[in-house]
């Protein structure tokens, strides 16, 4: 990894540095997991480390707090995205882009329709979603990963699943 | 058709785009992390440490104020001896007006000016 020789402040970027090294990994699964292309998700990750650069003082010690507050920030960009999108299209009166895949082949037109149910869903009740059902992370580190109760993360994962149930239902 | 938890879990890690690309190239990586590194604001890492540069900016900004504070003072004073009562009296008034100031962490900046001459009664005429 090239070292941060551009920096302005040395210590700030080694911060900053040791910061990306630890989780860019991690918050590049989870934001590939939260939007449609590969490209959006670089763009989420590289937006989550500026608002870390932005408000350094907020950021808490800890790897696990660290982790927490990068998630939280980077949810909150999705949501920020995901709004500016719903106002776009109930200006414009159309329905959800579909992704940009199109194919004859079964697996990804499934894939497709997944990706979409998933796109209808609010950025937080999908990232409840993802994290419980493909990351297989436990209900409590999930509300403490996005500050919210165990009991919202339950609520949420139980709407997301009817709401995802009754989409792909009527697409099968 | 219902879709069961099971076969929600499984359809879901199916489509998990994550299994299916290859996650971003070194290159990739590395021009993000020089991206956010260069972006690196001085305060990041600075606290609990003095920041001469800060200091030095807010030292030059009180002395400015005090200095500008200073020269109104003495010009007022000036104005004040040359202007009859009358004038000074709607001066006192004016000046009687206090303003309180409020700001957001969002930067949203809100302005309360308190007259003393406003009267509630008068305005629902």
């Amino acid at each position: 990894m090239a070292p941060a020789a551009d920096a302005s402040d040395p210590p700030a970027a080694d911060r900053l540095a040791r910061l990306f090294d630890r989780h860019h990994a991690r918050l590049y699964r989870l934001a590939r997991r939260m939007v449609r292309t590969s490209d959006e998700a670089r763009d989420v990750v590289q937006d989550t480390f500026l608002r870390a650069a932005r408000s350094p003082r907020s950021i808490p010690d800890g790897p696990s707090h660290e982790e927490a507050w990068l998630v939280r920030v980077l949810v909150n960009i999705c949501r920020d995205g995901w709004r500016k999108e719903s106002v776009r299209r109930r200006l414009a009166g159309s329905t959800p882009a579909e992704p940009e895949i199109v194919a004859p082949e079964s697996a990804l037109i499934a894939r497709t329709t997944v990706w979409r149910a998933l796109d209808a869903l609010p950025p937080r009740r999908r990232a409840v979603v993802v994290l419980y059902e493909i990351e297989s992370t436990p209900i409590p580190v999930i509300a403490g990963l996005l500050g919210i109760s165990s009991v919202t993360v339950r609520w949420h994962l139980s709407v997301g699943r009817r709401e995802l149930a009754r989409f792909l239902g009527s697409q099968l | 058709m219902t879709t069961s938890r099971h076969d929600l879990r499984a359809r879901l890690r199916d489509a998990d785009p994550v299994a299916a690309e290859p996650a971003p190239s070194p290159d990739e990586v590395a021009r993000m992390r020089r991206t956010v590194v260069a972006a690196t604001s001085p305060q990041f890492a600075s606290v609990g440490r003095p920041r001469p540069r800060a200091t030095l900016a807010l030292a030059a900004m009180l002395t400015i104020a005090a200095a500008a504070g200073a020269v109104s003072a003495r010009r007022f004073a000036v104005f004040r001896q040359t202007q009859p009562d009358t004038t000074f009296e709607v001066s006192t008034a004016a000046a009687a007006r206090t303003q309180m100031h409020f700001s957001t962490p969002g930067g949203t900046r809100i302005i309360w000016t308190f007259d003393p001459a406003f009267q509630l009664r008068e305005t629902r005429r």
